[in-house]
């Protein structure tokens, strides 16, 4: 009971996903929801209706920091202790996070006119990240006496971002010509809470020699809806139908496109290239902003000289310091985040009309960041009701990644990391992603397939 | 097909390796916790000044910093032995005896009174017309050498803070009289002092007069004053005979002075034996030496009178024993003051010129012991330089030890033992680091010693006394440099080559293997002992006020991370 009980916290700890859904199992499973990665491919049904609970359901988890397997080794006396070494640490990278980012359609329905395909997907996205730094396992496992001394350990990037938002998305699909399918997707976004740190680092470096500790850090913390709760004033006169409103009336107004083209080169070849998530929103409501100017301030240890001059107090001057170094500024002025955006860039190579293998290069950016993974899938397709695909990747600093996805018609459910359900302890990233929705018809392709 | 295969491979290596997750160690892990404990910078004058025995001696001249220690010595005090005498019953003066008198005479002046009675008669022109002999400049003899002053004391000039002259009539007339006296060597107030008596025959009250503030000049030994006018009121019964006699009775007493001038003679004063303590250094352990130290003796005085301290003995008392310093200076003279109410000082100096002077200031040292007699006007009286003395004339003695701190430490030990409760459950291993710029000319070890509950000394796996410093052999903190300066005879470092003396350091050092056996204890002794530069006597330094200690501490511990975090 003990060992399930610790897996299933490994599992949350140490499971699968990214800071932005890769879904890269879902590009090559032919769902409703594909124009999410690739919004010029076309369902295989004449209409879809995807409801509350029951459509695109999406859940990831990423840890950047370790496997189970990587955080313990074996000691002498067989006995799982600390993974401390140096190449534990340097196989962390220099930032390390978990994220979670969760998809929860309220709506979405698509049909197929002629040639173009329409879609309309009401979403609630969640993408939360807790930063860790690059060397705070370091710090906190090894300590500053050891391979740190006489270097910074560095926590840039530590603590929580966070973006809450509804997504009104309305997306169109066409075959331009038989070899050409192109898409695009205009979403509104309306912001619910945002807390994003920019320019935000924290280091200390501990003297070779002497141990003084130096402290540098600065910080610009952006919140909407988030750290405003703290004020005891916002609390007494909160609104919680003016929080239900801004799910729908753009108080802190945001939109994003989605564009996307499948070539097809041959009968054999085929490649695609999407782009999503590429908008903005601008945070007005229930703003509370923070910034620490740059500062560097050094404790060298207790002063002698004051502490044996009777009239010092020791704990004062250190406030003092402190209080001068540290200098607090907030506002509530208005301002703009970014979503994570994603670029898939793939091919395909259909071996014949059941089988074909792709592959997948992933990028996202995000804050000044870059993210990257590749993955290799093969696909098995039986007409338009059934579909699966097996995948391997590499991505989140992991090769331990293997996804897998199974759709029947309406129906289903896939994963970037199949490993994970079978031994958490390997990996460091999972997901999974499910939907049933009602499917009506099917494209003219399929029927010409069928026939 | 192949690439499914492969997939399907990667899966079951992945899904091969797992780890026994009830075996992971209840030990956690051991972080290294480096932390800076504290800092400072210390010249020497600050650290003198934290050793409470010492700390109020510390003074700095030239940049060198010394110790002074001032004792003030049992004095002497002329005001003791100078002390005027009550003159109660001077000789009686007779102005007049009528027994003189013809008999013509006497009814002439009885008949004038009879005539003239109730009025006032000037008698003393009377007497004048009948007898020019009548005595109205009259003298007291004055002898202040009475008591245990000398033969030849002398006052020639004295000012009363207090003092009295009663006058009685012991014999008067049948009549009303009124003597006013006129005393032309007493001023009050820059004038002369006069007044009257009057006498009744039937209320005999003498006259009084306050001296308070008066000056007397007492050069002729007497106390001169003159009667200048007597007036008689008759009255009608009263009938001078041949019996009557006009006689007076003077005292002169109640005397206290402001001051005095004259030659006080060769006074009698005792002989002054002291003992200056010099055990400021008598708790340390270990040997030192001052090279230069100097004794200064002042003294205040503002008697003017010539004096001279001749001093019997001095002898400095070393474990036990008595080494005699021979004063080049002896007998030694003490300055008069210009004038009444003023100081001089005069100044002994006895340096290490005098042979073993050397030694008057050492960790052995324990006493100075003196004895000396006062002689007092031993050139006799000497014309135009008259004696005073003042009711506020003092003389102080005060022995100022002056020790310009150069010299040599040996031996110098110190020991402090403490409880202690060592988290060594927490620690795994611990290092503390002491990182030193030292510019003061001391070598100085160290030990750390651990004690169990019954004050045993604890012991390391190899039954040897746990050392836990990192040299058991080499200085823990180590003099810089030093030159010799032929100036001050000594090795010094200059102030220009004090920045580039390097930092140093050692480290107190627990390790793993050592831990466990410290779980017992239960109190430290921290001992050690310094010495100057050069190790002992052969070398002496002297210590610069821009001398002193920079000390960083730090400390980086292994610890058990289980610990903390329960």
């Amino acid at each position: 009971m003990k060992n399930k009980f610790t897996g299933l916290l490994f599992s949350i700890l140490l499971a699968s996903s990214l800071f932005a859904q890769r879904n890269l199992t879902l590009m090559d499973l032919k769902t409703p929801y594909t124009y999410r990665v690739n919004p010029a491919a076309t369902p295989e049904t004449r209409f879809f209706l995807g409801l509350p609970g029951l459509g695109h359901q999406n859940v990831q988890i990423t840890n950047r920091i370790s496997s189970v397997n990587n955080l313990f080794v074996k000691n002498a006396q067989d006995s799982l202790v600390l993974n401390t070494s140096e190449s534990f640490y340097n196989r962390m990278g220099e930032r390390t996070y978990i994220g979670v980012d969760v998809t929860n359609q309220i709506l979405a329905f698509g049909f197929k006119a002629k040639n173009s395909y329409f879609n309309f997907d009401i979403s609630n996205r969640l993408i939360t990240e807790v930063g860790f730094g690059s060397d705070l396992f370091k710090f906190v496992s090894q300590g500053n006496g050891g391979s740190l001394l006489g270097e910074r350990a560095g926590f840039d990037g530590l603590g929580a971002s966070l973006m809450s938002y509804i997504e009104y998305g309305l997306g169109y699909s066409r075959e331009i010509t038989p070899n050409l399918s192109i898409g695009g997707r205009f979403k509104l976004l309306s912001g619910l809470a945002n807390l994003s740190g920019t320019n935000t680092s924290f280091g200390i470096t501990t003297d070779p020699v002497n141990y003084s500790l130096t402290i540098d850090g600065q910080a610009d913390i952006k919140s909407a809806n988030t750290l405003i709760f703290t004020d005891s004033a916002y609390m007494n006169n909160l609104d919680y139908m003016r929080l239900a409103k801004m799910a729908y009336n753009l108080s802190n107004f945001g939109m994003a496109f989605d564009l996307g083209a499948t070539v097809k080169l041959s009968e054999k070849f085929t490649v695609n290239a999407s782009v999503i998530d590429l908008g903005f929103i601008n945070w007005k409501n229930g703003v509370s902003n923070y910034s620490v100017n740059k500062f560097s301030y050094t404790f060298k240890g207790l002063d002698l000289n004051s502490l044996l001059s009777d009239s010092s107090d020791i704990a004062k001057e250190i406030t003092d310091s402190l209080t001068s170094i540290f200098k607090v500024g907030n506002s509530t002025k208005s301002y703009s985040t970014g979503l994570p955006t994603r670029i898939y860039l793939g091919g395909a190579i259909n071996w014949n009309k059941y089988l074909s293998t792709g592959f997948t290069f992933y990028n996202e950016f995000y804050n000044s960041s870059y993210r990257a993974g590749v993955v290799l899938s093969s696909t098995f397709s039986l007409r338009h009701w059934l579909g699966a695909t097996l995948n391997y990747g590499i991505y989140s600093r992991s090769s331990a990644n293997v996804g897998f996805g199974l759709r029947i018609r309406g129906f289903y459910v896939l994963t970037d990391n199949l490993v994970a359900l079978l031994n958490y302890q390997a990996v460091k990233a999972a997901s999974v992603c499910f939907g049933f929705n009602l499917v009506i018809g099917k494209p003219k392709t399929a029927v010409v397939a069928a026939e | 097909m192949k690439f499914i295969a492969l997939i399907l491979v990667s899966m079951v290596v992945f899904s091969c390796k797992k780890l026994e997750l009830n075996k992971i160690s209840t030990s956690f892990w051991n972080p290294k916790l480096a932390v800076p404990i504290a800092y400072g910078s210390f010249t020497i004058n600050d650290i003198l000044k934290q050793a409470d025995s010492i700390d109020k001696y510390i003074g700095v001249s030239d940049h060198v910093i010394q110790l002074s220690t001032s004792q003030s010595i049992k004095g002497f005090s002329l005001l003791n032995v100078v002390k005027i005498p009550p003159f109660e019953s001077l000789p009686t003066q007779t102005i007049y005896s009528f027994d003189k008198m013809k008999a013509t005479d006497i009814d002439l002046i009885n008949s004038i009174a009879n005539l003239n009675a109730n009025k006032r008669i000037n008698f003393s022109k009377i007497l004048l017309g009948i007898d020019p002999k009548t005595k109205l400049d009259l003298s007291v003899p004055l002898d202040f050498s009475t008591g245990d002053l000398p033969a030849d004391f002398r006052v020639d000039k004295l000012k009363f803070a207090k003092g009295k002259i009663k006058i009685n009539i012991l014999e008067g007339l049948p009549h009303k009289t009124v003597l006013k006296f006129l005393f032309n060597d007493i001023q009050k107030e820059g004038k002369t002092l006069e007044d009257s008596l009057v006498y009744n025959p039937s209320d005999k009250k003498p006259l009084e007069l306050n001296l308070a503030n008066c000056v007397a000049d007492f050069s002729k030994d007497s106390l001169y004053f003159k009667i200048s006018e007597i007036i008689i009121i008759p009255t009608p019964s009263g009938v001078i005979n041949s019996t009557n006699k006009l006689t007076l009775g003077v005292s002169l007493t109640d005397i206290e002075f402001d001051f005095i001038e004259g030659y006080f003679g060769k006074l009698a004063v005792p002989a002054i034996k002291d003992t200056l303590a010099i055990d400021q250094f008598k708790d340390l352990k270990g040997k030192f030496g001052i090279t230069n130290p100097s004794l200064t003796f002042s003294v205040t005085n503002s008697f003017g009178v010539p004096v001279e301290l001749d001093f019997t003995k001095f002898q400095l008392k070393r474990k036990g024993s008595l080494t005699p310093l021979d004063i080049a200076i002896n007998p030694f003279p003490i300055n008069i003051p210009k004038s009444k109410y003023k100081d001089t000082i005069s100044t002994l100096l006895l340096d290490a010129s005098i042979p073993n002077f050397d030694k008057l200031l050492s960790s052995e040292t324990e006493q100075l012991n003196f004895e000396a007699n006062i002689k007092v006007n031993k050139a006799g009286d000497i014309d135009g330089k008259p004696n005073f003395i003042t009711n506020t004339s003092s003389i102080s003695i005060d022995a100022n030890i002056l020790v310009p701190l150069t010299g040599y430490v040996s031996g110098f030990t110190f020991e402090d033992t403490s409880d202690i409760s060592l988290p060594i459950d927490m620690l795994k291993s611990l290092e503390l680091k002491v990182i030193y710029k030292n510019t003061l000319p001391v070598d100085v070890d160290a030990k750390i010693t651990f004690l169990d509950v019954n004050n045993n000394i604890i012991k390391d796996a190899t039954g040897a006394v746990m050392n836990i410093l990192s040299s058991s052999t080499d200085k823990l903190i180590k003099s810089p440099a030093l030159t010799y300066d032929s100036d001050t005879k000594s090795y010094t470092i200059n102030k220009e080559n004090i920045a580039s003396v390097p930092e140093q350091s050692f480290s107190i050092i627990l390790k793993e293997s050592q831990i466990p056996y410290l779980k017992n204890a239960k109190k430290v002794i921290f001992s050690g002992n310094f010495e100057t530069f050069g190790g002992g006597s052969s070398k002496a330094v002297t210590l610069y006020d821009y001398y002193g200690l920079s000390i960083k501490l730090a400390g980086n511990a292994e610890v058990n991370s289980k610990s903390f975090l329960k």
